[in-house]
């Protein structure tokens, strides 16, 4: 079962509210389950680039939590090569039919902007996070201009 | 847990008797599918003498608890049985019952303890149609795991060895898998229900059927959104009410224990997460329900379908069936049966029949067409016009172009103004009658909408049955006054009737 309407409507209401650090958001033309968007962080070491993201919903929407997959790379200690993040309002466990999509993307941004090293997915990152902020920043930037889009200009 | 009796057919046990059979009596009718032979029992032939073995053999192992026996068929009856089960490859004794009195027609064979747990269930005079008799102690390792089993008739009383009936009640053994075990239990239920009737524990779940009406693609309508469920935002069949407050549908919350239930977890309320209680629990909407039903019919021609009621499982097709479309329908019939009446009338009476029969504004009625043989020669056509009015636009069609020169001849030369469709020149008239045609593929506007005879009014309500014209109420008091119609049609007060526009 599917929630066509549902996913239309969280869509629609997104795009309408025009989030400044989540935008350009689309879902496929023949397939409603899979949007991409920009994340546009406002926090240093990531507030010079922005990142491509992904949100698969699952078939079982919304009683299933949808995944959310980095297309741009990004150097964060919460989010790995793969482009995995680890979210815990989108754990299957801790899933609630009522979240919506933009308050799982307010706590994605949450995450970006302010790293929680506590669970990691990449624990060298959390060291480095935690031991030396400066070389993580350090790397963080050089990382991120080196890979990430650009930022919207307006 | 309900006991499942492996004689039945449909768990394929089989039997196998050495003994020779009466025609029609062998051991295999005790396990037959057919009623007749399961009816007829197993009789050995007249000579036999006692004992007989016969030997049942079940596919998978049971568990045995209950054999019930029945050891007279009329007149003649075996009076001792045994029953042997086979423990690694030898028969062993497990019960018998001896010496059976004449008024007893069945044998019962089980556990001791069973018995006493539910022994005043039967009542006395069934406990002394069917004698009791127990497994030994010992019977148990035989029986708990029993692949076959064998019933010797031990004596009989004046009649060869027979066995009516027998059932085997017992459980699927433990020692078989789950999944087989499973099977069986599937199977026996199968067979107790055919139909497949909900047992009482299902009963207690709702699971409401997902014919959620669908909007047609170009529909512009917008559904309220209080109608709507908060979870899947999809129109709501069964609304409840959550403790939190907000409304979705039963099968939401159902879906969404469903998913709970993976997590060890108990129905909760989806926005909270705080368990079901007693006091606090998901309540049905009724008024809500009947809202949206409400919406829905007055709706229906937005929706591709939209079922007798919300939630029923049987949702039928709402093409051409809901109150708009249907009273438009039936407003274009009459319309073209107006003109269909007018022209006939004009034939009739170009036939100097007219004051003979004035049934023809209701030609669809077939009790009243035997009325029009008074003009035996016109009555073929006549009936043609009569048919038509109610087939569909084809053959309503091909009517046209063949019978309405007719009538348009017919009138013309009585140079009536009966009809208001019909000119002179039969081109133009068959044009006239292919507008009236009802043709269901164009829109309703194309129609001319029926109107009084006199005044022109849409507003007409009373028929005037003699020629068949629609009047208002104004005209029909003028009308009434001279009782002629304004085509000259003479007319009684009596023959004018009510018209009910649908």
């Amino acid at each position: 079962m599917t929630a066509p309407r549902r996913l239309r409507k969280e869509l629609t209401d997104l795009q309408a509210c025009g989030l400044k650090s989540f935008r350009d958001i689309n879902a496929d033309e023949e397939n409603l389950l899979r949007w991409t968007g920009l994340i546009v962080p406002d926090n240093a070491p990531y507030n010079k680039g922005a990142f491509r993201i992904e949100i698969n919903f699952p078939a079982e929407y919304p009683f299933k939590p949808p995944k959310i997959i980095f297309k741009t790379k990004i150097y964060h200690p919460n989010i790995d090569e793969k482009g995995q993040v680890c979210l815990p309002i989108i754990s299957t466990e801790n899933w609630k039919p009522a979240t919506r999509t933009d308050q799982v993307v307010q706590a994605l941004i949450a995450l970006i902007n302010d790293p929680e090293p506590e669970h990691p997915l990449r624990a060298d990152l959390a060291e480095e996070y935690l031991r030396d902020r400066k070389r993580f920043i350090k790397n963080a930037e050089e990382h991120t201009r080196k890979n990430s889009e650009k930022r919207p200009t307006d | 847990m309900s006991l499942i009796n492996f004689l039945n057919s449909k768990l394929k046990p089989s039997v196998e008797c050495e003994a020779l059979c009466e025609d029609g009596y062998s051991a295999n009718n005790l396990i037959a599918d057919d009623a007749e032979q399961l009816s007829r029992g197993f009789m050995a032939y007249a000579v036999t003498k006692p004992p007989v073995e016969i030997v049942f053999e079940f596919p998978k192992a049971v568990e045995v608890k209950v054999i019930k026996l029945w050891n007279s068929n009329g007149a003649l009856r075996s009076t001792a049985f045994e029953l042997h089960g086979k423990f690694e490859g030898i028969w062993e004794r497990v019960a018998y019952a001896r010496d059976l009195a004449e008024c007893v027609e069945s044998v019962t064979f089980c556990y001791q303890s069973d018995y006493n747990s539910r022994s005043n269930a039967e009542s006395d005079a069934a406990q002394a149609q069917s004698k009791k008799a127990f497994f030994f102690k010992t019977a148990h390792r035989l029986l708990a795991n029993a692949s076959s089993l064998k019933v010797i008739v031990c004596a009989t009383k004046r009649s060869p060895p027979l066995l009516r009936k027998i059932e085997v009640w017992g459980l699927p053994s433990r020692s078989l898998e789950k999944a087989d075990r499973e099977l069986v239990k599937t199977i026996w239920s199968e067979i107790v229900n055919p139909h497949g009737f909900r047992t009482p524990t299902d009963r207690n779940q709702r699971s409401p059927s997902r014919s959620v009406p669908e909007l047609n693609e170009y529909s512009t309508l917008k559904i309220p959104e209080e109608f709507l469920d908060e979870i899947t935002w999809e129109l709501m069949i069964f609304p409840t009410v959550l403790p939190s407050g907000k409304i979705v549908d039963q099968s939401t919350i159902d879906k969404h224990s469903e998913v709970e239930a993976k997590w060890g977890r108990l129905p909760s309320d989806p926005f909270t997460g705080l368990e079901f209680t007693s006091h606090r629990k998901a309540i049905l909407n009724l008024a809500l329900k009947a809202r949206i039903e409400k919406f829905l019919m007055e709706n229906s021609e937005h929706f591709k379908t939209v079922p007798r009621c919300l939630g029923s499982s049987f949702v039928r097709r709402s093409k051409n069936r809901h109150a708009s479309q249907f009273a438009n329908l039936c407003q274009r019939q009459t319309s073209s049966a107006g003109t269909y009446s007018s022209l006939s009338a004009a034939f009739y009476k170009s036939s100097s029949q007219a004051s003979a029969t004035a049934t023809l504004s209701s030609p669809i009625l077939p009790s009243k067409r035997p009325r029009l043989s008074d003009n035996a020669t016109y009555r073929p056509e006549t009936l043609s016009v009569t048919t038509t009015t109610q087939t569909t636009s084809s053959t309503a069609l091909s009517f046209s172009t063949k019978s309405i020169p007719h009538s348009t001849a017919a009138s013309s030369a009585l140079s009536t103004a009966s009809s208001t469709a019909i000119t002179s020149g039969i081109e133009h008239a068959i044009q006239e009658a292919l507008k009236n045609v009802t043709r269901y593929t164009h829109p309703a506007a194309e129609t001319k909408p029926a109107t009084c005879i006199r005044c022109k009014t849409e507003d007409f309500s009373y028929e005037i049955i003699t020629c068949g014209h629609l009047v208002c109420r104004s005209c029909l008091g003028q009308l009434t006054k001279d009782e002629m119609c304004t085509c000259k049609t003479t007319f009684r007060t009596i023959d004018v009737e009510r018209y009910h526009k649908l």
